[in-house]
């Protein structure tokens, strides 16, 4: 399974994909790597975020539960759900 | 039963932090005691008439009652400033031992914690990075209220009221 | 309430000025994350799912209207328009932006609020009953001594790097309402047959990884000795709490490990050297806090008689949420925070602004928060309670479920928590919606539903009738069902009844227990009571057919 590089923006909190050029919100625009290892070290700044990590994604989209509410949002709050660019 | 505890309660070892200090703030008129830093069990078994001791953590600041009229110099080792041990050492060494030498806060000491160990006690305070003179001062001016007692010379607010 | 003076502002104004600062210097890249995460978080500033999360104070849940206006200010101004009320009394916002975080500081500090204390290794918020001040019988407000204790704590020295998180709870009424028995430090505020007030106190409960009920430390304790005792338990933990795992970390597992005689011999050769350093406050300043929590003026003639309203659905939910109050004509009127379908503890802006509208009516401009998240308006009139009930109503507030099965405590889960294995949140909607028959809810009666999303517990699931531990399985949200529960003063822990199920297995199976409950009782028994009496066989053979 392909990975994509994870982080939170340190201002505002909220969750950031690495899509090669920049952090977008939008998992589904995230770079896929094919190991966490090649995710880690790709040449995403640092600067400005936090918390980085590699995430499996599936058909581009979070592979775990927990990944994918990270995505969207809370279960519970459907008017509060974000696009994932599935 | 203590000494049981004292060892189940040791922190993991913080040896990332073992470079020599960027800033030692120092709020005394005297002098610091330029003598080697003897461990808790050295000091003890020492014969010399002037000493200055680290404690670790887990040690017991009880066990320096018996020398602390020799003690020129005791340092509080904070491995991990997490690791909040140091500042009851500091406060029974001032407010049960009665000792008025220097008190040195060592280790992981950022100037966040500033506040809190010269509250506990602490004069001195080796700071792992260097900070601005004046941005240590403004720390510790900051609080000018406390609400409650402890070993520095401050009343707390409901003595005031 | 208690009142800010220019001291307890000028506290909360420089912790502001503090926060600015830390935040300023990291955002410029003077401070790493490293060293700023504790410090954000002894301002209650986690990193969660969505965004940063803020944890508000609610010091011994007490509110006034205008900081409920506040809270809804917040809601509008720094997040999605909404609040999460907890299970410790407090308040949480999920969708914090860190540059925005000082000035939402300055906008507590404002009306005497902040977020001191409600995160990190220290000692937390301190809980105690929603009903302070309120219920007769009471032996004294706890909230005296809860207000002594915010301020002994807040920024004490010592005890800012502890080896874990602490929680005190106080109570003062036969009945409680604080489960102090489950907390790090619980007091009871007793009368001693010389008829003096003190304190019995429990040190070492807990519900997480490993849930304890508290052993009694000391039977009593004079009011003249209480800091200075509270002093001496804080320095034996500081000192020989374990700092090797975080998960063994809590002064529950110090005083199991020592038995609770030793540690009680630890705490009173403790005491012996600290009672004597001037911890304690005087009579004059225990009386002068004393005095925030007077009764407010009553009317003495008040009318006493039930108050009546043409919709049946009052008279439910009057004998329902409605609990009496030590002045005639008066009653104490739960805010039910669990509609149907709705989200567990939380409250909208226009909900906030409306309850605190009705405070500034009904209530002397009162509002509580209870650790099952609701919120209370302790101070109503009897004759006002029909045309407070009909405006609760319009606003989805009125739920008549206060204690039954509908009243479930959820934590936030893995809808909104990193900590989180499971979804909480969606099992107590589908619960409460099997049992949305408000009759069938009345007829089960008092059942306390608990559910947790992880093992740290903050759904108080050990303390549940029933109580729902979600896991995750193999990637697969997967539930536990635990029975026999209580944070009152029966407290016992929940047994765990079998292995595990999903979604919709857990929700079938409360309802199995449920019936199963209806079948066997005994007249007048709750299904705590039966759990008891009948303990778990019953139980089981009827969910897992053995």
């Amino acid at each position: 399974m392909p990975f994509v590089l994870k982080a939170n923006d340190l201002r505002n909190g909220e969750v950031r994909y690495w899509t090669g050029s920049a952090w977008s919100p939008v998992v589904g625009q995230g770079q896929q790597f094919a190991t966490d290892a090649e995710a880690i070290a790709a040449p995403a700044p640092r600067a400005g975020v936090i918390d980085v990590y590699a995430i499996a994604v599936d058909a581009g989209q979070p592979a775990t539960l927990r990944e994918r509410i990270n995505a969207i949002g809370p279960t519970v709050r459907p008017d509060l759900a974000r696009p994932t660019g599935a | 039963m203590a000494n049981d505890f004292a060892r189940k309660a040791a922190s993991v070892d913080g040896t990332a932090n073992q470079a020599p200090p960027a800033t030692l703030v120092r709020q005394r008129g005297d002098e610091a005691l330029d003598a080697p830093l003897l461990s808790l069990a050295d000091a003890l078994v020492s014969n010399a008439p002037l000493l200055a001791v680290q404690l670790e953590p887990a040690d017991d600041a009880r066990k320096l009652a018996p020398i602390v009229a020799r003690l020129g110099l005791v340092a509080i080792h904070f491995p991990l400033f997490k690791d909040g041990r140091g500042y009851s050492s500091a406060r029974i060494l001032r407010d049960e031992l009665g000792y008025t030498g220097e008190l040195r806060a060592t280790g992981d000491v950022l100037i966040d914690q500033l506040v809190f160990l010269k509250r506990s006690g602490f004069d001195a305070f080796a700071l792992r990075k260097a900070e601005d003179a004046a941005l240590v001062e403004k720390t510790l001016a900051r609080f000018a209220d406390v609400y409650q007692p402890a070993s520095d010379a401050r009343t707390p607010v409901w003595r005031r009221r | 309430m208690y009142q800010y003076d220019r001291f307890d502002q000028a506290i909360v104004d420089a912790r502001v000025d503090e926060f600015r600062d830390q935040v300023a210097r990291r955002l410029s890249g003077a401070l790493t994350e490293e060293q700023f995460r504790p410090l954000r978080l002894l301002n209650g500033l986690y990193l969660q799912l969505h965004a940063y999360m803020l944890r508000i104070a609610i010091p011994y849940g007490t509110l006034s209207s205008r900081q409920v206006r506040m809270l809804a200010h917040i809601a509008r101004r720094y997040d999605r328009g909404y609040g999460h009320f907890t299970t410790r009394q407090n308040i949480q916002y999920n969708w914090i932006k860190l540059e925005e975080a000082p000035d939402l500081l300055a906008d507590l500090a404002s009306v005497e609020m902040h977020a001191i204390q409600t995160s990190g290794n220290v000692i937390r918020n301190i809980t105690t009953d929603q009903y302070a001040g309120a219920v007769a019988g009471e032996v004294e407000d706890p909230r005296i001594w809860s207000e002594i204790l915010r301020q002994w704590s807040t920024f004490h020295p010592e005890f800012s790097f502890l080896p874990r998180k602490f929680k005190i709870a106080v109570n003062a009424s036969a009945q409680d309402r604080a489960a102090i028995r489950l907390h790090d430090i619980g007091v009871e505020i007793e009368r001693n047959d010389a008829g003096e007030v003190g304190f019995r106190v429990y040190v070492g409960g807990g519900m997480g990884r490993t849930p304890m009920i508290a052993p009694l430390i000391r039977p009593w304790l004079p009011k003249a000795d209480f800091l200075s005792y509270m002093e001496a338990i804080l320095r034996v933990y500081n000192r020989y709490g374990r700092r090797d795992n975080m998960y063994k970390a809590r002064i529950k597992i110090l005083v199991h490990e020592l038995g609770a005689q030793a540690f009680t011999d630890e705490v009173e050769a403790e005491w012996a050297k600290v009672k004597t350093r001037g911890i304690d406050i005087d009579e004059a300043e225990a009386a002068r806090i004393a005095a925030y929590f007077a009764p407010p003026p009553f009317d003495a003639a008040a009318p006493v008689a039930t108050p009546t309203h043409a919709d049946p659905a009052f008279g439910h939910w009057f004998r329902q949420n409605v609990t009496a109050h030590k002045a005639p004509g008066y009653a104490i009127a739960t805010i039910s925070l669990k509609a149907t379908g709705e989200i567990p503890g939380d409250a909208s802006a226009d909900q906030m602004d409306l309850i605190a509208d009705l405070a500034d009516r009904y209530s002397f401009r009162d509002v509580r928060v209870t650790h099952a998240q609701n919120l209370v308006l302790p101070h109503v009139k009897l004759a006002d309670l029909p045309t407070l009930w009909e405006a609760l109503r319009e606003a989805g507030l009125a739920s008549a479920n206060l204690d039954l099965i509908g009243d479930i405590i959820a934590c936030p889960g893995l809808d909104y928590c990193t900590l989180a294995n499971a979804r909480s949140i969606p099992i107590a909607q589908t619960i409460a919606e099997r049992f949305a028959d408000m009759d069938r809810q009345r007829d089960l009666g008092e059942l306390k539903v608990k559910i947790s999303g992880c093992i740290n517990g903050c759904g108080h699931h050990h303390a549940g009738h029933i109580g729902i531990l979600g896991v995750d399985r193999k990637g697969v949200e997967n539930y536990q069902l635990l029975l026999g529960g209580s944070g009152a003063e029966d407290t016992s822990l929940a047994q765990i009844l079998g292995p595990g199920f999903d979604a919709d297995g857990i929700v079938n199976a409360v309802e199995t227990v449920v019936e199963t409950y209806k079948a066997k009782r005994h007249d007048g028994e709750r299904f705590l009571d039966t759990y008891r009496r009948l303990g778990a066989a019953p139980f089981k053979e009827a969910v897992y057919g053995q």
